[in-house]
């Protein structure tokens, strides 16, 4: 019998950060399942290429600088599929390579990889293609015409997205079962609102994402919906809209749900939600772009260790202020 | 709110020892520990009868043999420490100088305490002298005092030992709740434990959360005082008040996935962790062996440590399932060590404020309130060790770091 020496935690509850990231990526393939369904083997082709040249990105960043690849770590992939599913199908390739490129080596890596990238890689990705390239970004083929796309690029004829509609202030003329399914113009993976509710919920009770920045997040954009509504035909169809057009739901429940630049304190993850989600519809209602998602996602991420201090700062004076109060005052001298 | 988001983590107990406690394993050989320390020892190569005496201040043969040696051993959980080496011989019955009942009321504190120090029991709840936790209660009396049947671990051996020996624990408890002049009760969280004390008085009954750590959580949520003891010392001290015997023996837990099947063993005070491996069927393979409560498991790596009192649980694992989680990934920052702490604190500030140069004291907030628990580490996913970073945080404060 021999003893050996090693890292001895023999147990543990819930998931492992390995696991965590499997389920993300997990959802996310899921939710690539309609666009390639609607889109064809173009959208596939897109997340798959999008995924492949984070992974590879990620693997030339660690042999440069000399840093172990880990095989366990998916988080590049997911980054891929991210930056792929918030981008419309008829997107050229270079667009979506520049943007996985920025994400991982100008957002993530630099700052020493996995759990310590301080914004959300893909949304920075996605912000990055967004600010340079805004007419590949929010151009999206006409999706009613009924042609196929082609596997690589071609001009096509385009539509405005339900999002374009709200921002000129005209209710977008989509069937709500059709609103529900994303059979609409749109970000390709963020469009398909039932799939994306489903995977939130999937991450939540398998206990790989937090609820309460996503739902805080979310609640904060209807909120806001409702009480200044874009169209003139009552909160309920503003809300509706609103919620169920862009990237709002994927950025919320995915992007949102990120442990590592969203707060660790559960108040601070409510107070970034509430944040980000004022942000975005900020950004929506003043902004130049139809949908600003992602740029909500990384202001808030921004906040986020502020937040903490805050939260804890906040904690730490309660504490003092009710320690002090139950102790006798000092006697007079 | 609190029963919404409740604090603690809960721990799989698939591996719980079931079955019954095996008694029939002694070993060819054991190593005494000599508490504290070793003075005026009996000389080497002496025969000894059961239940003698090997050193001054404690140490006692669990079985008549030889003395062969003294050896300095150096124990994970206790340290540096001087052991008997006895060779044991013969079995023989258990001895004591006396055999009968102490009448109710009889027992003052000052006796019960002398009879806790002549037994050498030991409180395996936290692993001190049981006279020295005695004497603390007589300072400051409880509401009432507790016996520990608790099963918030896999691999505890109390409840298990509780079912066996109720009678005697029930009665170690009366002697000492009488002499304090307190209650007592049974403190329990699984259905088993729960079933057998269905059968006995109301008031006995203490249910308790099924999260680990059970009982701090009960005295956050409650308040008060009282007192947690272990089953084990309190059959141990029923047995020296009513026949005078010695703690000569004790109860673990052996399993781990190096192992055919988790096993209850009752060993001799001293047993070594290869002869119990051996005999639970290790076989030749090398293995992790950790000992002592799961969470907070150290790791062993001389097969000759001898088993303590206070050692609840020996685990052997494959290499394999260690090394799975060798990649330690850096803080995700997910929070949920902070949602876990049964004392509110944040580990996570405190992995963070250990990385910094110089440490900010004000991350440091309330440190020296963790109990030591585990707790974090346990639900931690990145496997970081957090319980290694308070603790560290905690020696910062000590020495006068602090601002």
């Amino acid at each position: 019998m021999k003893l050996l020496e090693g890292n001895m935690r023999l147990i543990h509850s819930g998931r492992s950060s390995a696991g965590m990231m499997w389920d993300m990526l997990l959802v996310l393939l899921v939710t690539s399942v309609l666009p390639v369904i609607y889109h064809g083997m173009r959208a596939a082709a897109l997340i798959g290429f999008s995924m492949l040249a984070c992974l590879l990105a990620y693997i030339l960043f660690q042999l440069v600088t000399l840093r172990r690849i880990w095989i366990t770590d998916c988080s590049p992939l997911i980054t891929g599929a991210m930056i792929a599913l918030l981008l419309p199908a008829n997107v050229p390739f270079w667009v979506v390579l520049s943007a996985d490129l920025f994400a991982i080596w100008a957002a993530k890596e630099p700052f020493g990889g996995t759990g310590r990238n301080p914004f959300n890689p893909a949304a920075a990705g996605v912000a990055f293609v967004t600010v340079l390239w805004p007419q590949q970004v929010f151009s999206y083929y006409h999706m009613t015409t009924g042609v196929s796309l082609p596997l690589l690029w071609q001009e096509m004829e385009t539509a405005s997205s339900p999002a374009a509609l709200l921002r000129d202030g005209i209710q977008p003329g989509i069937m709500p079962f059709e609103m529900l399914w994303g059979r609409f113009e749109g970000p390709m993976g963020a469009t398909a609102a039932a799939v994306i509710a489903a995977g939130f919920l999937y991450l939540v009770i398998r206990h790989s994402a937090d609820w309460r920045a996503p739902v805080c997040f979310v609640l904060t954009a209807a909120l806001f919906a409702a009480l200044f509504p874009r169209l003139s035909m009552g909160w309920d169809i503003s809300v509706k809209y609103e919620l169920l057009s862009g990237s709002l739901l994927f950025c919320g429940c995915y992007m949102a749900a990120d442990p590592c630049t969203t707060p660790r304190t559960s108040v601070g993850k409510c107070l970034y939600g509430v944040l980000a989600g004022l942000l975005l519809m900020l950004i929506r209602y003043y902004g130049a772009y139809e949908q600003g998602g992602c740029f909500a996602i990384l202001l808030a991420g921004a906040f986020s260790p502020l937040l903490d201090r805050l939260v804890l700062y906040i904690r730490r004076e309660v504490a003092a202020h009710e320690k002090q109060q139950q102790e006798p005052a000092p006697p007079h001298p | 709110m609190k029963r919404f988001f409740p604090k603690g983590v809960f721990l799989s107990r698939q591996e719980d020892p079931d079955g019954q406690i095996i008694a029939s394993y002694t070993p060819e050989k054991v190593l005494v520990p000599l508490y504290p320390r070793g003075v005026g020892m009996v000389p080497a190569n002496t025969q000894v009868k059961r239940g003698a005496l090997l050193g001054e201040e404690g140490g006692f043969a669990p079985d008549a043999g030889t003395i062969q040696e003294y050896r300095e051993v150096v124990h994970p959980v206790l340290g540096r420490m001087l052991c008997a080496v006895l060779e044991l011989g013969s079995r023989q019955p258990p001895r004591g100088h006396r055999s009968s009942k102490p009448q109710k009321g009889s027992c003052t504190p000052e006796e019960i305490q002398k009879t806790a120090m002549q037994a050498g029991i030991i409180d395996e709840c936290s692993g001190e002298l049981l006279w020295k936790r005695l004497r603390q209660m007589w300072e400051d009396p409880p509401e009432f005092i507790a016996a520990n049947a608790l099963e918030d671990l896999p691999f505890l051996p109390g409840a298990a030992f509780f079912l066996q020996e109720q009678e005697k624990v029930l009665r170690g408890l009366e002697y000492l709740a009488d002499a304090a002049g307190t209650g007592y009760r049974v403190a329990w969280n699984s259905r088993r434990v729960g079933d057998a004390i269905n059968g006995l008085p109301d008031y006995l009954s203490l249910s308790l959360d099924e999260r680990y750590p059970a009982w701090r959580l009960y005295q956050n949520r409650h308040g008060g005082k009282s007192m947690l003891l272990g089953v084990q010392a309190l059959a141990a001290l029923a047995d020296a008040v009513e026949k005078g015997r010695v703690q000569t023996h004790t109860v673990i837990a052996v399993g781990g996935d190096a192992l055919p099947k988790t096993q209850l063993l009752r060993v001799p005070i001293g047993t070594t962790v290869e002869d119990i491996l051996q005999f639970c069927g290790i076989g030749a393979r090398p293995c992790h062996v950790a000992m002592g409560n799961i969470v907070s498991a150290v790791s062993v790596l001389e097969p000759e440590t001898p088993v303590t009192a206070s050692c609840q649980s020996l685990t052997a694992w494959n290499p394999a399932e260690v090394q799975l989680d060798d990649r330690v990934f850096p803080c995700i920052g997910c929070g949920k060590c902070q949602r876990t702490c049964p004392m509110g604190l944040a580990p996570w500030v405190v992995q963070e404020a250990l990385g910094q140069d110089p440490i900010p004291q004000n991350m440091l907030w309330r440190v020296e309130e963790c109990v030591d628990c585990s707790a974090c580490r346990a639900v931690c996913p990145s496997g970081i060790d957090l319980t290694a970073c308070m603790k560290q945080a905690r020696e910062l404060r000590k020495r006068g770091g602090l601002a």
